[in-house]
């Protein structure tokens, strides 16, 4: 599930929600910020292990998860790979092969590498992402989002949206039973066919039930005097910044200066261009 | 005119619901003091929910439709009110426990009233700490609310209401999901705050049984209109014309309202003590006639004159994916003849067993056998045609936009020629009455409709065994009565195997002639319901309770009254023996 908490007693479980989200800022920021140089990606990718090795993440609900975003992240690849915004840097690509003859779509090696570099980039964001919910309760993450002043009244609604996702897992679940109970059908191989069977059969009591429970919803928060004054509502739940969320504040904030520094004067040689001149070294020249 | 002690002040209230031509509320003229307990009772579709609405300003706020008269809480008329204006002084507890649990966890659910008054923060950590104290939820703070058992849920919203601290609390049908010893537990509570806090309850609900020594003023709703109030010991001096309202009344009350005939001055008791303690100076003085129980034909313990094992399990152990051992070890024969009623707490693995009947689960462990048919290995379509199964919410299963496209649903999928498909629509649209609603929308039928349109739909299945799942939870005594007698003739008249789920103890002791009580994964005890329930002892030890009658024959045993007697019927034969009438 996207939304699974772990729980857990670790430094990086305790941080205030802001620095995580932090986290996330800095590493985007490194991470499009300066293009796709794999060797400096790798070292950003790693560290990111490092967090959740630290945290006691599970490894294989990373792998799961990994898993699930696999498609995703394969069209991601092949898009890069067949279309690399590379022509302005480099005259003279090292082509292994077209993938349709008369010398349309050529798989390159600086494609390669750029590519290496996008999914790693790709990947980057969507790992920080997955780590910060595995080690937040939904709570902080909603009382973030009221700190960071996004309306009260949408961090609840998110709020009251995710505590329901087993819910309606769960009513999904049996609405598929009641239907199987009755014979019907939708392992079907082929997949359009999948398709019709389950918008068909599930459609109709998933909309009704989905229907009937908001209006529960909506009656059952506002018996609770929801809109009775959002503005002066009271939040239980508080944020206080510690001695260590000020020390990982600034340890985040020094490594995006200096890897900014870094990725955009000093680490010229691992761009991918270079790094593709290098490997051109060690192979055969170029049919082309 | 309005006295401070007048809490709640309907005057000559009429509403319509928009849309509907018939009005649900009928000029309802009623004043609830401060303080006090009152119960509200009567049929489904009297109007109980409705009434309940106008408290909190649901109707006409949410629910909009056509008004006529006033209501008062307190000195604020609801009209010119809001809804979350009023659910500060008259806060709302709803039937389904689920729907009304918003947050992700049990903490900030209890905290979310008073988070919206504003209340201030240490106030409010107060208030938490005591609700999750006094509604024994301590250590799931930080657990997901609907991650809870029903009970456990129920105990939540109502610790989340209780943290308001409203001067009313309006709570309809709070234990409607529960089993007995779970809902005792919620009424207990509520009779507790009403002591404690001085605070006026106003309470919808069916099991009189456990309510009425707890209230002040029982008022019954019919059609919308208020048919009958008072105070329930003198409410209940008439318990026949009680019971021919539509309300469950207590089988204790039944008997004595019968015993009247030799002694018109027998006073009715509402409680089992009270009975109990009654019903020893009736005897007594009267004891003339035969004091030894009357003899039972000795039940087969194999069941053999129930015909041929139809579902056999051997060793049955269930693991879901989170781990929990929902099935430990379950074997068991189910014959041909059974109308087999599984009883248990919540969580007690009844729906899981039920769900390896037609291959929506398959055994961790052990083997089920359907009709001879490895129940592993076999698909759900083809278990389908041998095993029905009736999920407990119709709106889980109706899923086209007319009732004979749901009948028709079954056997298309099963392929069958048009021909085989109409016959069977046919024939089951004229056993279950369904012939005038044939074209219409199902989702626009009552509830009481659409349970019988999705049974319809799966026994177009033809199955040879119909599983149901709580088919009456949630309704009247009538309705749960009708839905059960239709059972018992599919069961009698059409040979089918009839399984039911169930949390009413009555129903079990009277329609089936199999019970099952399921506790922790395991069948604790099997057999016929008179040597299921004479064990009362050991049910209550799984939370369950045997009926009032037979508890109260048990009590009396020194009478020499049999500990296996089911109905009032059976009991009041048995007194009428004793006293030679």
């Amino acid at each position: 599930m996207a939304f699974e908490y772990v729980p857990g007693n670790t430094f990086f479980h305790k941080l205030d929600p802001r620095v995580k989200f932090l986290w996330w800022i800095v590493v985007m920021i490194m991470a499009v910020g300066l293009g796709t140089d794999p060797i400096y990606l790798g070292v950003v990718f790693i560290s990111i292990f490092v967090v959740m090795r630290l945290a006691n993440i599970p490894f294989n609900k990373v792998t799961s998860f990994l898993k699930g975003m696999a498609p995703v992240v394969a069209m991601y690849a092949i898009f890069n790979l067949l279309f690399p915004p590379i022509a302005t840097d480099v005259k003279n690509p090292y082509i292994f092969f077209y993938l349709i003859p008369a010398r349309t779509l050529p798989v390159s090696l600086e494609a390669c590498i750029w590519t290496a570099g996008a999914v790693l980039r790709f990947l980057m964001i969507l790992l920080v992402i997955r780590t910060i919910l595995m080690i937040t309760p939904i709570r902080d993450i909603i009382i973030t989002f009221v700190k960071l002043k996004l309306p009260a009244d949408f961090a609840l609604a998110l709020s009251i949206g995710l505590a329901y996702v087993p819910v309606l897992i769960d009513e999904n679940t049996k609405i598929k039973e009641a239907q199987q109970a009755r014979g019907w059908r939708y392992e079907y191989r082929n997949p359009a066919k999948r398709f019709n069977a389950l918008l068909k059969q599930m459609f109709v009591p998933a909309i009704f039930n989905s229907m009937r429970r908001t209006g529960d919803i909506a009656i059952a928060i506002e018996s609770r005097g929801f809109s009775h004054d959002i503005a002066r509502r009271t939040y239980v739940r508080q944020l206080k910044y510690t001695r260590s969320d000020y020390i990982v504040t600034a340890v985040l904030l020094l490594a995006m200066l200096v890897g900014l520094a870094v990725g955009t004067w000093g680490l010229h040689w691992a761009s991918y261009v270079n790094v593709a001149r290098m490997i051109r070294q060690f192979l055969p020249s170029s049919s082309s | 005119m309005l006295t401070v002690a007048d809490k709640v002040v309907f005057q000559n209230v009429s509403f319509t619901y928009a849309g509907d031509s018939k009005p649900a509320l009928n000029h309802i003229s009623l004043t609830i003091h401060q303080g006090e307990t009152v119960l509200i009772a009567g049929p489904a579709g009297a109007g109980k929910t409705t009434l309940c609405r106008c408290i909190n300003g649901l109707v006409p706020h949410y629910f909009r439709g056509h008004v006529e008269g006033r209501v008062l809480v307190g000195d604020i008329d609801t009209k010119v009110s809001s809804i979350s204006a009023l659910s500060h002084v008259a806060a709302m507890l709803f039937q389904d426990p689920s729907s009304q649990l918003v947050n992700p966890t049990v903490f900030d659910e209890i905290a979310f009233g008073p988070e919206n008054y504003g209340v201030p923060r240490d106030e409010i950590l107060v208030r938490v700490k005591e609700s999750i104290q006094s509604m024994r939820l301590d250590g799931y703070e930080e657990r997901n609310p609907h991650s809870l058992s029903g009970g456990e849920q129920q105990a939540c919203g109502l610790a989340a209401i209780v943290s308001m601290r409203p001067d009313v609390y309006v709570l309809d049908e709070p234990t409607s999901n529960l089993d007995p010893i779970g809902s005792m537990r919620v009424l207990a509570h509520l009779a507790e705050l009403s002591r404690t806090e001085n605070a006026t309850t106003i309470i919808v609900e069916h099991k009189l049984e456990e309510l009425l020594p707890l209230v002040d003023r029982l008022i019954v709703m019919q059609d919308g209109g208020i048919v009958a109030e008072g105070e329930p010991r003198r409410m209940f001096e008439d318990a026949e014309s009680m019971t021919k309202l539509g309300l469950k009344t207590p089988q204790t009350a039944l008997l004595f309202s019968r015993l009247r005939r030799f002694d018109p001055s027998l006073k009715i008791p509402i409680t089992f003590d009270e009975a109990v303690s009654e019903m020893s100076p009736f005897l007594k003085p009267r004891m003339k006639g035969d004091a030894r129980p009357t003899p039972r034909e000795p039940s087969d313990p194999k069941n053999a004159d129930h015909g041929d094992t139809v579902i056999h399990t051997e060793d049955l152990v269930h693991v879901y994916e989170a781990g929990t051992v929902a099935l430990q070890g379950v074997t068991v024969d189910i014959r041909k003849k059974d109308f087999l009623a599984i009883i248990g707490q919540n969580g007690s693995g009844k729906t899981t067993l039920v769900k390896h009947f037609d291959g929506l689960l398959r055994p961790t462990k052990g083997k089920v056998l359907v009709f001879g048919l490895d129940a592993s290995q076999a698909s759900i379509r083809q278990l389908s045609t041998k095993v029905g199964y009736c999920f407990q919410n119709p709106d889980h299963q109706i899923c086209t936009d007319s009732v004979r496209k749901e009948l028709e649903f079954g056997p298309r999928n099963l392929e069958l020629p048009e021909s085989e498909i109409q016959k069977r629509v046919d024939e089951v649209t004229e056993a279950i009455g369904l012939r005038e609603m044939l074209t219409d929308n199902p989702f626009n039928r009552s509830k009481g409709e659409r349970q019988r349109i999705a049974v319809a739909s799966v026994l177009t299945m033809k199955p040879d065994v119909l599983v149901v799942d709580e088919p009456t939870t949630g309704q009247d005594d009538r309705m749960a009565r009708q839905m059960m007698e239709f059972y018992r003739k599919l069961h009698d008249e059409d040979g089918k195997t009839i399984i039911v789920i169930t949390h009413d103890m009555n129903l079990a002791a009277e329609y089936a002639n199999r019970v099952f009580v399921m506790w922790n994964g395991q069948i604790l005890l099997s057999g016929s319901p008179r040597e299921v329930f004479a064990k009362s002892e050991e049910i209550e030890k799984t939370y369950l309770k045997a009926p009032q009658i037979t508890r109260f024959a048990q009590a009396l045993k020194s009478f020499g009254f049999p500990p296996d007697v089911l109905t009032v019927d059976e009991m009041y034969r048995e007194v009428a023996k004793r006293i030679g009438g």
